[in-house]
């Protein structure tokens, strides 16, 4: 007697339960449910982060099969990578753009994050993660851009790099530790490239699984000063609304990627003179157009060391802001916190186009 | 008594050069006119930057006397061998006890010449000093008679961007120069030349100045039959391909002075390709008549020449194009410099006169040229055909999401508020 199709599926899950007891986490899913309000809209871009850190590694593990981290043929590489090797100049593009939208994105979500006071316990550690995870991608960022060994990467890498000998006691050896040599040579490539393929994408999983083990744990955070507010179902109406804004983004990459593809620029020369006009990636100029107009001397302490600590405990303050801010805690909005988001975002925006549109 | 004679020979050969070495310390000469005012006192004071006082000699090796004695009756006595301030006439064999010596030089400079005063007699300098003319340049002139510096020092009178102002001291002097007949405006001429542009503005040391046409010791106008080989010295390529020429025997004849005739001597200006053809202000038609084989010649030449300067220019334009819309094409960026370098070379065949040795050259320049602008072209292309591409994505990714908006839609008409 043949048997029934339902039959045969009820088998199959009860063969795969047998197996693999995941019905809880199904069970789970079905139920989940996210808070429906004006701020939902920026729950989407910490999707969007994680489509874009997936794209980030399909990309680079294509582009480890012809990159050469040595300085006799990284530049030769890329340049092999996109003139020769097929499709090769699309990968690197897209490889490129999405590091760039994949660090835009996690700063609007960590601001939507910062503004709907969502850190407010129990979910400090939700917000700790999440901050980790954007330090980790901008040292992806950061390693990442000397790879290509281009005469703009070379220069801004050092420049990077000597920001780290204002740091006290432990400045200067960790510069030589990130360097592998006195000045940014082999060594500092091999390193970077290893920071950038082997060490940071564990770390950044690792990170990645707790972020998103306690969001699922503790349930996405409620507006301020609701006890409840309405909920739509995870799956399939959240996930249908994020997979609009992936395709959306995906359409814009593929957009981006042709239409304004990554230069591959000239080959380091570290006997040649720094080039004028260089600059770190967009998510670091903040701070070093900002140590452009601290004095040499202040107080009699240096003006860039000082420059640093201040981005530094401003930073700091940011990060902590989960541990001082009492009134969320109490279900109330208080301007300070409001205030000083405002203030780092008018800062950082500042920052950044001045040294677009006038740097010196 | 022949060993004895030659013992003493050898005794005086080798303590010679040691007496003219190491003035003896306290040094009266340079202390004493060191306190005295203007011409008497400027001598030691430019004693210390003098590279002569800087290995170890003094006014007693020129002027004589006892630079011991601090009474001016004997240092300064003839007894003591005081000579005073030589005269122009003595100045060339003066200098010549050290530099003609090559054992003596050589303990300061191994590869240093000591040929100089040999040079200087066969000059026209030295040729007209041994006739009485005392107006004429000796080794102080152009050296200075005290502070003197080597010549590769920048202040010294003699480093080569300095030397055309040297020689200008008297030769661009018309009242100076009245007596000798020859013009004296080689200066402004040769500061308009694209020579003075190369190593006074741009301090390329390795172009021409004055000495390195007329020598600078022998110094001597060029036969006009020289010419050719005293430009050769650094366009050797021109050189040879020009005595090869027909022009070489048909100056001969004319008694023209080669490569001056087109180039000019002094005035030698940045070359163009307006130098040449069948119009003026080409060159060509200040000797050959309109229409004349020789001018459809010259008239070709020019032709190869622009044509390749203009698919260059094309070339290059249309690669930078690609370049800035990130096209990958540094391989046929770098093959461009090819390209230059062939263009250089028929502009250097043109001092053959020959139209198919011009063409032959312009033939490699062009296709190499023909064929960075053919991956230019190939790359925009490409660059095109992605941009038509990338419309499918964008299709299907506004389709997918207008799929899933609907979808959406629909479910939450169904349940609203989707809960």
């Amino acid at each position: 007697m043949a048997q029934s199709p339902g039959n045969r599926s009820e088998r199959l899950a009860s063969w795969l339960e047998s197996r693999a007891p995941l019905s809880g986490v199904v069970e789970f899913l079905r139920h989940k449910e996210v808070p429906w309000h004006k701020g939902t809209f920026f729950y989407l871009f910490g999707g969007v982060a994680l489509l874009l850190f997936c794209v980030q590694v399909m990309t680079g593990i294509l582009l480890m099969f012809y990159y050469v981290p040595a300085p006799e043929g990284a530049y030769e590489s890329v340049l092999l990578i996109s003139a020769k090797v097929p499709f090769g100049w699309l990968i690197r593009s897209i490889h490129s753009w999405s590091a760039n939208l994949m660090i835009l994105a996690l700063f609007i979500h960590m601001f939507s994050v910062y503004f709907m006071r969502a850190y407010r316990p129990p979910r400090e550690l939700v917000w700790v993660t999440g901050f980790v995870l954007l330090v980790l991608s901008m040292t992806f960022g950061f390693s990442g851009y000397l790879l290509p060994w281009t005469k703009l990467s070379y220069f801004a890498t050092k420049i990077g790099t000597d920001v780290t000998k204002v740091i006290p006691v432990v400045g200067e050896g960790m510069r030589n530790f990130l360097l592998g040599a006195s000045e940014i040579s082999g060594p500092t490539l091999t390193r970077f490239f290893a920071l950038h393929v082997a060490i940071l994408p564990p770390i950044f999983t690792i990170f990645l699984g707790l972020h998103l083990l306690l969001i699922q744990l503790l349930g996405m955070s409620q507006p301020l000063g609701q006890q409840k507010a309405r909920g739509i179902p995870f799956i399939p109406n959240f996930v249908l609304r994020e997979g609009i804004v992936w395709v959306v983004v995906l359409g814009l990459l593929a957009v981006l990627s042709v239409y304004l593809p990554w230069e591959v620029g000239e080959k380091a020369d570290p006997l040649a003179s720094a080039p004028a006009g260089i600059r770190p990636e967009w998510f670091f100029t903040f701070m070093s157009q900002s140590l452009k107009y601290i004095p040499a001397k202040v107080m009699g302490m240096e003006g860039e060391a000082l420059g640093v600590y201040a981005i530094g405990a401003g930073g700091l303050i940011f990060f902590l802001v989960p541990f001082w801010d009492r009134w969320s805690r109490e279900g109330r909005r208080h301007w300070l916190v409001t205030a000083y988001g405002v203030a780092v975002i008018v800062f950082l925006a500042t920052m950044t186009s001045l040294a677009y549109f006038k740097p010196y | 008594m022949v060993f004895s004679a030659l013992g003493a020979a050898a005794v005086f050969l080798l303590a010679a050069p040691e007496s003219r070495a190491a003035a003896p310390q306290p040094d009266s000469c340079v202390q004493c006119h060191r306190a005295l005012p203007g011409k008497l006192g400027a001598p030691a004071k430019m004693l210390e930057a003098d590279i002569h006082a800087q290995k170890g000699f003094s006014c007693v090796n020129c002027h004589g006397g006892d630079p011991a004695s601090f009474d001016v009756k004997v240092s300064m006595s003839k007894e003591k061998g005081y000579t005073g301030v030589p005269k122009p006439a003595e100045i060339p064999a003066l200098c010549d006890k050290c530099h003609g010596d090559l054992a003596f030089m050589r303990r300061f400079s191994p590869s240093i010449a000591v040929d100089q005063h040999k040079a200087y007699q066969t000059s026209v300098h030295g040729q007209r000093l041994a006739k009485g003319d005392v107006k004429v340049a000796t080794c102080a002139s152009c050296h200075n008679a005290h502070g003197i510096l080597p010549a590769a020092h920048a202040n010294s009178t003699v480093y080569a961007p300095k030397v055309a102002g040297t020689c200008s001291k008297c030769h661009a002097d018309k009242a100076y120069m009245k007596d000798y007949k020859i013009p004296t405006n080689q200066l402004e001429n040769y500061l308009q030349s694209v020579h003075a542009d190369l190593l006074i503005k741009k301090r390329e040391l390795s172009a021409p100045t004055c000495n390195d046409c007329h020598g600078n010791h022998g110094a001597f106008p060029p036969a006009v039959s020289s010419v050719s080989g005293m430009c050769g010295q650094c366009h050797v390529n021109n050189r040879d391909l020009f005595v090869k020429s027909p022009h070489k025997p048909a100056f001969e004849r004319m008694k023209l002075p080669e490569c001056v005739v087109c180039h000019s001597n002094h005035k030698v200006v940045r070359v163009s390709e307006a130098m040449i053809g069948d119009k003026s202000p080409a060159v060509c038609v200040s000797c050959h008549a309109a229409g004349s084989p020789q001018l459809r010649v010259a008239a070709g030449m020019r032709k190869q020449i622009e044509d390749l300067k203009s698919l260059i220019h094309r070339a290059t334009e249309e690669l930078e194009k690609a370049e800035r819309l990130g096209m990958e094409v540094s391989e046929a960026k770098f093959s461009m410099k090819e390209a230059r370098t062939m263009l250089i070379k028929v502009r250097t065949q043109v001092h053959s006169f020959a139209l198919k040795e011009v063409e032959k050259e312009a033939q490699i320049g062009n296709k190499v040229a023909q064929g960075a602008l053919q991956t230019a072209l190939g790359a925009l292309k490409e660059f095109e055909a992605r941009r038509r591409w990338v419309i499918l994505p964008i299709v299907l990714t506004v389709v997918l999401a207008l799929l899933l908006f609907l979808k959406l839609r629909e479910m939450e008409r169904k349940s609203p508020g989707g809960v």
